[in-house]
């Protein structure tokens, strides 16, 4: 009976993982129809044979890019966020600070960090500066809002039952804000996360000899369609790949979040 | 010098709202006996909740003062201990994290704090689930974490508010029994409040009915004394002396 039900499940998840696979695969067979058996120039699309050529030929400049780009990102993100979580901390924790801080969050909030790219070239200039603080901003208004939102969640049963317990102010931010929010942060670094890469790219769309958004403008200027999606294809690898590293760290710090299994 | 180690002098609660000032509370006195288990009843309404607020220290009465080992009690500290009705054991700490918290809390000597929380999972019969966080816990076991960590803090008094309120009632029964079981072994005083007066009759030396206090009406109805011997067994809700007395109480309470 029970190695029956084992034997389902195994088969379950069997056709799961054949059925994750087709999407994909039948997606990469199209595009391999469409570009090699029609009349639809590569200058529209390129296939993928010619995506790989391309990648080995630039294969020799591809870890220059990649580590600039990452660098402007990691900084971007870690500043960005760093800042954010801190001052959502204090502005969510203490009524004064919210009551002077909230309004001005509020407002900075609904600008979108791209229409200030421009703004922060004319202050600091065309090169890394401008580009690490346009992701740091990002970074920060997503997560500054999500610590708010987060703090203030915070089951005040929890902060009464650790009072009663003999914790002070700080112990009760150590043992019990800390961790309650945890998971909330974690998922706004996520969203963040995912965003820095975007806020990256239009940022070296102004102007950069490096990164991914050099790749993706070049293969527009010379009208090279494939550098072009090259450019594009590193920039989804590397943040899938920060996805799931974030995702691994999640696990991690919130074992103890209630979940629904699937 | 006498036995009290609670004691509620005159206390009166007022909130004032758009409608008007309400009152929560009206004049209430009562003191409570170092080792008692003393239950406060009373229907919704009657400030059961304001009550239990102003005795842990959350909230400071319009008039009156709470007085616990003769100091009065202005802010929520480690010698009331609580039980919540809804779950409080931190999600994000294991039993034993959430048993240990109040001697960790203290900085307690390492091999002390383990003594304690090894003792007090023991008394609840949470041996061997240790290392589970409460998502993984039924509800009987996760009340079972709150009882282990209020006890393992060593509060003079312990305030019990509605513990049981969201068990079923076969897990409510079976508590009830461990909590007189840990109350007999312990010694400590416990203050337990609930709707229900049947469970009130069961557990304590004393009833405190209250009742809401409109007109000239003041928030106290009613001390009774229960005295039943111990240790009390389910049996007892069938004794007729048992149901004579719920019934008093029962029409006492609606009057």
């Amino acid at each position: 009976m029970n190695e029956n039900k084992a034997k389902r499940l195994y088969n379950e998840q069997n056709i799961k993982r054949i059925q994750n696979v087709s999407g994909i695969a039948l997606t990469l067979i199209l595009w391999y129809v469409l570009s090699n058996f029609t009349s639809i120039p590569d200058l529209y699309l390129p296939s993928p044979q010619e995506i790989v050529q391309c990648f080995i030929k630039y294969s020799k400049d591809i870890p220059r890019h990649i580590t600039s780009s990452l660098h402007r990102i990691v900084v971007g993100f870690f500043v960005g966020s760093a800042i954010g979580i801190i001052m959502g901390l204090f502005i969510g924790w203490n009524k004064n600070v919210r009551n002077i801080l909230e309004p001005l969050v509020e407002f900075i909030r609904p600008m979108p960090p791209l229409a200030l790219i421009p703004l922060f070239i004319l202050w600091f200039g065309i090169g890394d500066k401008s580009k690490i603080i346009v992701i740091a901003f990002g970074a920060w208004v997503v997560l500054v809002v999500n610590t708010i939102e987060a703090v203030r969640n915070v089951d005040p049963l929890y902060l009464d039952a650790a009072r009663s317990l003999g914790a002070n102010t700080w112990d009760v931010f150590r043992t019990v804000l800390i961790p309650a929010i945890t998971p909330d942060i974690i998922a706004g670094i996520r969203v963040v996360a995912a965003n820095s890469f975007g806020m990256c790219v239009a940022a070296e769309f102004m102007g950069t000899a490096t990164g991914f958004g050099y790749l993706i403008i070049e293969g527009r200027r010379f009208i090279k369609t494939d550098l072009l999606l090259v450019g594009v294809l590193l920039i989804t690898i590397c943040s899938m790949l920060a996805n799931m590293l974030i995702r691994l760290i999640e696990k991690r710090l919130t074992r103890w979040v209630p979940r629904v299994e699937n | 010098m006498d036995n009290t180690i609670l004691s509620a002098e005159n206390i009166s609660m007022l909130f004032s709202t758009r409608k008007g000032t309400i009152t929560a509370l009206k004049n209430l006195t009562f003191s409570v006996e170092n080792g008692q288990f003393v239950a406060i009843v009373g229907p919704s309404g009657c400030g059961k909740s304001t009550l239990i607020n102003i005795l842990a220290g959350m909230l400071k009465p319009t008039q009156g003062r709470v007085l616990l080992e003769g100091k009065a009690v202005n802010n929520v500290n480690s010698k009331v201990g609580m039980v919540f009705q809804k779950y409080a054991a931190f999600p994000w700490m294991t039993v034993e994290q959430n048993v240990s918290y109040g001697p960790r809390i203290a900085r307690l000597p390492k091999s002390k704090i383990e003594e304690i929380t090894r003792r007090y999972i023991k008394m609840v019969g949470l041996e061997g689930y240790e290392h589970l966080y409460p998502k993984e816990l039924s509800g009987g076991m996760s009340k079972r974490v709150d009882i282990a960590r209020a006890y393992a803090n060593s509060p003079d008094v312990l305030l019990m508010d509605e513990p049981f309120g969201a068990l079923d009632d076969i897990t409510k029964k079976q508590m009830q029994l461990e909590l007189l079981k840990i109350w007999d072994q312990e010694k400590k005083t416990v203050l337990f409040i609930t709707h229900d007066l049947e469970e009130a009759l069961f557990l304590a030396n004393r009833v405190i009915v209250l009742q809401k206090p409109e007109g000239d009406c003041e928030s106290l109805n009613v001390i009774q004394e229960i005295p039943f011997s111990r240790p009390r067994l389910p049996e007892l809700r069938a004794d007729t002396e048992f149901i004579e007395m719920k019934t008093l109480l029962a029409e006492v309470m609606v009057r």
